[in-house]
């Protein structure tokens, strides 16, 4: 215990704030020491004169000065005013009487009246493309291979374009499939499936007027990072309206030589030329990674085949027609002149899809045919919204020292209630899609060699780690590439590339496929008893002009790369019970021996 | 208590004027206090105006863990404190005192003018505003307000310990100056 001064406890016997033994040590003190009697008068003393002193009042009604003030120190200094609550007034009426102003009428016939042509003129180029374009792509597709030189350019845009469209229903089908399924679900195409209709209503509104180019870009931002699937996903009349990204993309590039296939949509035609070439650009680039998804890829059968009907016919065709030739932007370069430049590179030729470890990577061709998906929040801050998510089956230890574990690593976890509400915000729909009892979930940013060590550092307790699932594996590598691509400053006309130079870790993949990769099951990774091979080394593999990225790569991190260089990780993590566990023979039989003791 | 928060409702409802409710409420007691901290009656004012005006802008932050009384007189004393550190040159009532030749501490219109005058309370409000800082808050929360330890503990965000000793020793500081005047009060 510690020792009090008398003096204090004496002051708070004075005022009553004593604890029962206190006051008798005190009372005890009061009998036996007449100096603790004295000092106690004077406080009572004291008291009693402080108590005498007359009370001031103010004499005045201040609560019309505050009010002032706060009015005064709202306006000036910027602070806000509590809230108040809008008054309860019938909106019916309101509204009304704002939208029946002669301007307002006037605008909204123009709109509709532009809306109107617009549509009728893109339903006569829609059916013109259906006549020279669909009309032929079945014919093309039961051909044989030829080699693409001896294609005229005509002959193979129409190709192009019935694998495009093929392609589509293609992911839209996989789309389809991939909705249902249970906890393997990606968070990333629910969400770009839901960001279509915003496409589309951006696209549907002309815009006319100056103010909205802010809002053009944003539309312009959020089409390149709309992955195909969300353009499959509209009905064709809404593709054909909205601009789907790479029909639109093409006209409003307006230098797509056998691709431009019509004038600038009216809806991006008013909007600024720099917003124009910036989406022009960012389509070129969608090209790009979707030119870099080859026919035929075995990742994406699987699931294919197992669809509707229509996705299996839709399947058939990118296999069986011969990829005619690699475009970006104006210029098609024939595949061979491809595969020619890679061997010069002394890169394998790529011929099947497979992640630098083999087994991580699987649904790479998805995330390779995804483009930037970026909110523009995420934009400020220079991160992205991509997830990826590790999906791990774990005995109790593990995951009670995951925190500890993710720290070794220097993952750093949501600090404060607000990160964590945004990551939670992030992987709303991986919430929704794995919601599971008794799972335990945790958030982190970490740089892709955090990521790799963490995965590696499961990887090797093998006997605590039953199952380790990663999504959607590389698409944050290959995104970083490609955010680093799109900040370029120096990303101009001139040094953009003109082929589209296949990505290194992509022909690895592919020369990992060709090695087999057995734990395949149904597009998904699921590697069964730990994992199976290291992730790659390589931090950055290039995605679309890899000398660009090369270089983006080599440099050193930006003031603020380092924001952008992290990754929201969500860790889901099933606790499984160590008996059951060796018994259905996931963990190593030592762990069970080991449990029991 | 239960009005202060309808009041506070009302307010943070759009009703502005019912923060008027709470400013008369509160506004003399607080000023009491103030007085005592900053020992100027105009500058105890404006502490007290600026007071009610943060709660005002900061309402939505109020989290009902404590009274809004003990709120508001946690943003009347910090501003007390800041203020009288900025104006310590000229802020003391001696000094007042001295340069003025009046008794600054009250306008001089209220009815407890003659008191005022009264060279015992004179003495006993010199001797407070001689204290320290630290001391000064708390014995004046404590004595002039009658607040309890934990309400002094919440408005000066003082461990209950803390209030007890810096109380004590305020009392014998404040003793040790006025021992004469209560001398003759025995």
């Amino acid at each position: 215990m510690t020792h009090v001064p008398e003096h204090e406890l004496i002051s708070a016997y004075l005022d009553g704030e004593l604890s029962d033994a206190e006051r008798e040590q005190v009372e005890k003190l009061l009998k036996r020491s007449p100096e603790a009697r004295r000092q106690l008068g004077e406080f009572r003393a004291l008291s009693s004169t402080l108590g005498s002193l007359s009370r001031h009042e103010l004499g005045e009604d201040l609560s019309e000065a505050v009010l002032g003030a706060a009015e005064r120190e709202v306006l000036v200094g910027g602070d806000s005013v509590p809230t108040p609550a809008p008054p309860r007034t019938a909106l019916g009426p309101t509204l009304f009487r704002r939208f029946l102003t002669p301007r307002a009428i006037l605008w909204s016939s123009l709109a509709v009246g532009v809306a109107v042509m617009l549509m009728l003129n893109e339903s006569a180029q829609q059916d013109k493309r259906l006549e020279d374009g669909i009309a032929l792509a079945p014919k093309e597709a039961a051909k044989p291979a030829e080699p693409p030189s001896l294609r005229a350019a005509p002959a193979m845009e129409k190709a192009k374009q019935a694998e495009a469209r093929a392609e589509r229903r293609d992911l839209a089908a996989d789309d389809l499939e991939a909705t249902p399924a249970e906890d393997k679900g990606f968070a990333g195409e629910v969400l770009a499936g839901k960001g279509a209709s915003g496409i589309g209503n951006a696209a549907e509104m002309p815009d006319v007027q100056p103010a909205r180019e802010a809002q053009s870009r944003v539309a312009a931002t959020d089409r390149v990072q709309q992955p195909p699937e969300s353009t499959a996903a509209l009905p064709q009349s809404a593709q054909s309206f909205g601009g789907g990204p790479e029909v639109g993309g093409r006209k409003l590039a307006g230098r797509g030589g056998a691709a431009g296939l019509a004038p600038p949509g009216p809806a991006m035609s008013a909007a600024p030329a720099e917003g124009v070439d910036r989406l022009a650009e960012s389509m070129e680039k969608e090209q790009e990674l979707r030119k870099s998804r080859t026919p035929g890829e075995p990742a994406a059968l699987p699931r294919v085949a197992a669809s509707a009907p229509s996705a299996q016919t839709a399947a058939d065709a990118p296999a069986a027609a011969p990829e005619p030739a690699m475009d970006v932007g104006a210029e098609r370069v024939p595949e061979e002149e491809v595969d020619g430049k890679l061997a010069r590179q002394g890169k394998p030729k790529p011929m099947a899809p497979a992640g630098p470890d083999g087994a991580a990577f699987a649904r790479d061709e998805d995330t390779t045919a995804n483009p930037l998906r970026r909110s523009p929040g995420a934009l400020r801050q220079e991160t992205t919204d991509e997830l990826l998510v590790v999906h791990c089956d774990v005995l109790p230890e593990v995951a009670r020292n995951f925190s500890q574990l993710l720290a070794d690593q220097g993952i750093a976890l949501p600090k404060h209630d607000k990160q964590l509400k945004r990551h939670r915000d992030v992987y709303a729909e991986v919430e929704q899609k794995s919601e599971r009892p008794g799972e335990q979930r945790v958030y982190a940013e970490a740089t892709p060699s955090q990521i790799e060590a963490t995965l590696t550092e499961l990887q090797a307790r093998r006997e605590q780690v039953a199952r380790l699932d990663v999504q959607p594996a590389a698409r944050v590598q290959r995104q970083q590439a490609l955010t680093r691509f799109n900040r370029s400053a120096d990303f101009s006309e001139q040094n953009r590339p003109t082929t589209p130079a296949k990505p290194a870790d992509l022909a690895d993949r592919r020369a990992g496929a060709d090695r087999g990769d057995s734990d395949r099951k149904g597009g998904d990774r699921a590697v069964e008893g730990g994992w199976s091979k290291p992730l790659a080394k390589q931090p950055y593999p290039s995605s679309g002009p890899a000398e660009s990225f090369a270089a983006e790569a080599a440099q050193p991190a930006q003031p603020s790369g380092e924001l952008a260089e992290k990754y929201r990780v969500l860790f889901v993590l099933r606790v499984i019970d160590p008996a059951a566990a060796a018994a259905d023979a996931l963990i190593d039989p030592a762990v069970k021996a080991a449990s029991e003791k | 208590m239960n009005d202060d928060a309808h009041w506070i409702d009302q307010t943070l409802a759009g009703n502005s004027a019912a923060f008027g409710q709470l400013v008369r409420r509160y506004q003399d007691r607080l000023y009491n206090t103030v007085l005592h901290v900053v020992g100027n009656a105009e500058d105890a004012r404006d502490v007290v105006q600026d007071a009610f005006v943060q709660a005002f802008l900061k309402l939505e932050t109020f989290q009902r863990a404590s009274t809004f009384y003990t709120w508001i007189y946690r943003i009347a004393v910090n501003l007390a404190i800041s203020h009288r550190r900025r104006r310590r040159p000229v802020a003391s009532v001696e000094h007042a005192r001295e340069s003025a030749g009046i008794e600054p501490v009250d306008g001089g219109d209220g009815p407890t003018e003659p008191l005022e005058r009264d060279e015992r309370c004179r003495q006993v409000r010199a001797a407070i505003s001689r204290l320290n800082e630290e001391f000064r808050a708390v014995l004046v929360l404590r004595e002039i307000d009658s607040c309890s330890y934990e309400a002094i503990s919440q408005i000066l965000e003082l461990p209950i310990g803390t209030v007890r000793s810096r109380l004590a020793r305020a009392r014998i500081q404040l003793r040790d100056q006025l021992r004469e005047v209560m001398v003759i009060d025995e």
